[in-house]
């Protein structure tokens, strides 16, 4: 399984997701290079999509990935006060709505909000990562 | 999902001011000399939930004093002191698991949405205040 991912997905994982986006006219995608996510546009009943550098080709590093991508929706769903974001390998989700679009600001308080949980101390940072996934 | 998230943060960071077995106890001796004959049944319960056993009440009371020092007593008076005492959102979500909310009552449905606006601000400020980032919305009355 592992190796077939690899084969599959030699740098990237792609995730369809849930959320609400807004895709700029004329825009074929959205690269967050401070994030290190791309947003590509969605077809059928998919929202959005998310291309996510891979740190490696280990099993460990899937789990670090897959906990890296997490944390940075957490960040995103905060960001959008609390309109949630979800990643999911189902291929088809609900239909898209811009009423709250992860626009630059959006991205710009993700941006802090990851700055923030990479400073506070290593004691509480935990506890603040659950305290995100929940809000 | 929101007071959750709430009190998860507000424990965790109340949990290093944590009173040791030795102070609760020091506590718990000055409450009772302070009520002598007068204590009352009430302030048996608080000795037990507030000094005694630590209730998550206290905990996170403790959580926002460690949070936002001085500034504590505008999410504090929120959660749990303000008037009219069912506006705090202690008393909201304690009735909402428990039950104690009609949905087809218009005034008891206003004082969930009201308090869901309250505890949107209460947590996104909290929240904020951990990461080190300024706080977006002003307290509400």
């Amino acid at each position: 399984m592992l190796e077939d991912m690899n084969q599959q997905y030699p740098s990237e994982l792609k995730f369809n997701v849930k959320g609400e986006f807004h895709m700029p006219e004329g825009q074929i995608s959205v690269k967050v290079d401070s994030l290190g996510i791309e947003f590509l546009p969605g077809s059928g009943g998919v929202d959005f999509r998310i291309a996510f550098s891979r740190s490696g080709s280990t099993l460990e590093s899937i789990d670090a990935d897959f906990e890296r991508l997490e944390r940075i929706l957490d960040a995103m769903s905060f960001a959008r006060d609390g309109r949630g974001i979800r990643a999911a390998p189902a291929l088809r989700s609900a239909k898209t709505s811009v009423s709250f679009p992860i626009d630059e600001m959006v991205v710009e308080r993700t941006r802090l909000v990851l700055d923030g949980l990479n400073r506070v101390n290593s004691s509480i940072r935990p506890t603040l990562e659950r305290s995100l996934t929940l809000f | 999902m929101l007071w959750n998230s709430l009190e998860v943060l507000l424990v965790g960071i109340g949990e290093d001011d944590k009173p040791t077995r030795d102070k609760r106890l020091e506590d718990a001796r000055t409450f009772i000399a302070s009520r002598g004959n007068a204590l009352s049944l009430e302030d048996l319960e608080r000795l037990n939930s507030d000094i005694v056993q630590q209730s998550i009440r206290r905990r996170m009371i403790r959580g926002f004093d460690s949070l936002f020092g001085q500034e504590s007593r505008h999410p504090i008076s929120i959660c749990f002191d303000r008037d009219p005492p069912e506006m705090q959102l202690w008393g909201i979500r304690n009735d909402i698991i428990h039950a104690n909310v009609v949905e087809r009552d218009p005034q008891q449905r206003t004082r969930a949405i009201f308090g869901g606006f309250d505890l949107h601000t209460v947590a996104l400020n909290s929240i904020l205040k951990a990461l080190g980032l300024p706080l977006r919305l002003a307290w509400p009355s």
